[in-house]
């Protein structure tokens, strides 16, 4: 898997990068438009992470020329600026994910994960994590080939931790990603908590093994050892 | 009242002012100047008769007629002259008429003689009478004058102000955004005309920049946020962390969650101020709403909060969809923020009147001072007491009117969304 990530801040693009890499994939990056542009007609890339406001030019530009040349990649905007035009814009433009600064990179892992698993034509899309197997698609989840009923937010907690497996991921992203940005509710963990508990319950019931770890003071990590 | 009436009314004092005065000026003048005349003739007329009675050798009571009268007066008196006018009864016409007399005592050798001539003033009265009507048809000219002249200076030479005014009237930064010069040929229109052009131009740049600058301060505070918060994460992935290391990371990430949520109700609110939503659409309250309560669904149930929903009407809007999704976020949001557990909220939409109310605790600020910006309340501290003063500035924005009431633990918001795109069902 390659992506070209068109980012002008350094160390956005390090963390980036840093994180992304470790899920195994190739990252390029390009520092202003010039430099995308060149990438983009010379390499082939599975995805591309396009910051809108970059030094020479409009990100929405440049989604529009990787659309012209037909390329097969799918396109994440991530953007400082959360103004409906820009979302409807990116969006109309072909674009397949709109993240607004500050996200989470667990958060950008998942979506940047959910465009490459939409984008693969060929053959299973399940998600397989050991005993754990989910269509993502119908929303199904099986442990050893027995079907686990999750409630819609259980479904989403679970793929949310198996993209990012092996990770530590702090409260704050886990409630972001199921409650949207505009919650702001001080004690909204305590509802993400309690879905948490449900699913894993269900999970071990069914016959799993208990691969959430709470890791002390932050969060939660959900790992195979 | 118009500037044009207002000083056609200072200018029509004066005038009266004046010709009131000018008037009997005028009128005691001419008096003076015709009594100056009849004086002269009576005076003339008794030197005559003085000089023909001085060849009389014995004094009768001669050339006696209606108007001279010749009397012997006793040796006391003294020899003068003495004009007066007085009214004499006419019986033949049966009324007064006025007479100018002449009283003059005359010495004849050693005997005194009184003589009074008289003249009728019946030519000149009516010589000073008709002097009246004319200063008053004067007047009436002169008013009617003014007025017909102010009408026209007001339709005419005023056109290209009024046109100016009609035109800022209707000024707006979304449509019109600066107002041209244009030529008349007054003056001081055209330079009026010349620093609204240049007023306009400037509020207009200072509008786009104010507008970039929203746009770049909440890329230039996002970014860093987006850094901190980015190391954060990589940071926590590390092996070598302790426990209380961990307990001292966990604050950072809420804190800049709360940073990002500031900076972004402060954007909100200056683009609401700069009128950057400025596209509408049809809004159905009830589906809206609906729709934000499925997604505090949960919230509410964890709160054990009792939500009562009334629906009595239908409430259509034109607005913008994202304000107003906006403004019922943060009403539902802060009855379940400033809820008690166990507690309860009532929602009625009916008459164009949206309200929420929630029991809570007693307001730590006064009611009038609640739509103020950063004002909150201790109970929930991810506050950033914003909330509210969206919610009065998008109300502002459409004039909405918003009322707090409170009975007893009740608190209760009441949006009235009385536009005229309103309709019922």
């Amino acid at each position: 898997m390659k992506l070209l990530l068109i980012e002008d801040e350094k160390e956005l693009r390090q963390s980036i990068i840093s994180y992304l890499s470790q899920e195994g994939y190739l990252c390029e990056t390009a520092r202003n438009y010039s430099e995308a542009q060149e990438k983009i007609s010379a390499y082939d890339y599975d995805c591309f992470i396009v910051d809108l406001m970059m030094p020479g030019g409009n990100g929405l530009d440049l989604i529009q020329e990787i659309k012209s040349k037909n390329l097969k990649g799918g396109i994440i905007i991530i953007s400082a600026r959360n103004t409906l035009e820009d979302r409807i814009k990116g969006l109309d433009l072909g674009s397949d994910d709109y993240l607004t600064k500050p996200f989470h990179l667990s958060e950008l892992n998942a979506r940047l994960k959910s465009i490459i698993r939409r984008r693969q034509f060929d053959g299973n899309k399940d998600i397989v994590f050991n005993e754990i197997r989910i269509n993502p698609e119908n929303h199904d989840v099986f442990v050893n080939d027995t079907r686990v009923t999750l409630t819609g937010k259980e479904f989403d907690l679970l793929l949310f931790f198996i993209s990012n497996k092996g990770r530590v991921l702090p409260k704050d992203s886990i409630a972001e990603h199921i409650w949207g940005d505009h919650m702001d509710q001080s004690n909204s963990f305590d509802f993400i908590y309690t879905h948490i508990k449900n699913m894993r319950r269900k999970l071990i019931d069914a016959g799993a093994t208990d691969y959430l770890t709470t890791v002390y003071g932050i969060g939660y990590k959900f790992q195979s050892e | 009242m118009k500037l044009i009436v207002k000083s056609s009314i200072y200018y029509l004092i004066y005038t009266l002012f004046i010709f009131t005065i000018g008037t009997f000026l005028f009128y005691y003048l001419i008096r003076n100047v015709l009594f100056d005349g009849i004086d002269e003739a009576i005076h003339q007329e008794k030197t005559q008769l003085i000089e023909n009675l001085k060849y009389e050798k014995e004094f009768k009571e001669l050339h006696q007629s209606d108007n001279i009268v010749i009397t012997k007066v006793g040796p006391e008196s003294k020899v003068y002259d003495k004009y007066y006018t007085k009214a004499i009864y006419n019986s033949a016409i049966n009324e007064y008429v006025d007479y100018r007399e002449l009283k003059s005592v005359y010495k004849h050798g050693d005997e005194y003689f009184e003589i009074t001539i008289r003249q009728p003033l019946t030519e000149a009265e009516a010589h000073i009478n008709s002097i009246l009507p004319i200063e008053v048809s004067l007047f009436v000219g002169l008013i009617v004058g003014v007025l017909l002249i102010d009408r026209f200076i007001s339709n005419k030479i005023w056109k290209p102000f009024y046109d100016l005014l009609e035109r800022l009237k209707n000024y707006d930064l979304v449509n019109i955004k600066i107002i041209q010069y244009e030529k008349s040929n007054v003056d001081e229109f055209d330079e009026l005309s010349e620093i609204v052009e240049k007023m306009t131009k400037r509020i207009y740049k200072d509008f786009n920049s104010q507008k970039e600058f929203n746009e770049n301060s909440s890329h230039e505070l996002q970014t860093p946020l987006a850094i901190i918060r980015n190391k954060l994460e990589l940071l926590i992935q590390s092996k070598n962390l302790k426990d209380e290391d961990m307990v001292l990371i966990d604050p950072i990430f809420h804190t800049i969650k709360r940073l990002t949520q500031l900076n972004k109700s402060l954007i909100l609110l200056s683009k609401i101020e700069n009128n950057q939503y400025g596209e509408l659409s049809r809004i159905d309250l009830n589906v809206l709403l609906g729709n934000l309560l499925l997604g505090f669904e949960e919230l509410i149930n964890e709160k054990q909060i009792t939500l009562d929903v009334h629906f009595e009407d239908q409430i259509v809007i034109w607005a913008n969809q994202v304000l107003i999704e906006t403004l019922l976020f943060n009403l539902i949001s802060n009855s379940i923020k400033h809820n008690i557990p166990v507690g309860k909220i009532d929602i009625t939409l009916s008459h164009n009147t949206l309200e929420i109310s929630n029991t809570g605790e007693k307001l730590p600020i006064a009611a009038e001072r609640m739509f103020e910006r950063f004002l909150k309340s201790s109970t929930s501290e991810m506050s950033v007491g914003l909330g509210l003063s969206i919610v009065k500035k998008i109300c502002d924005l459409y004039d909405y009117k918003i009322n707090y009431s409170n009975q007893g633990s009740f608190h209760s918001l009441k949006v009235n969304f009385n536009n005229q795109n309103k309709s019922h069902a």
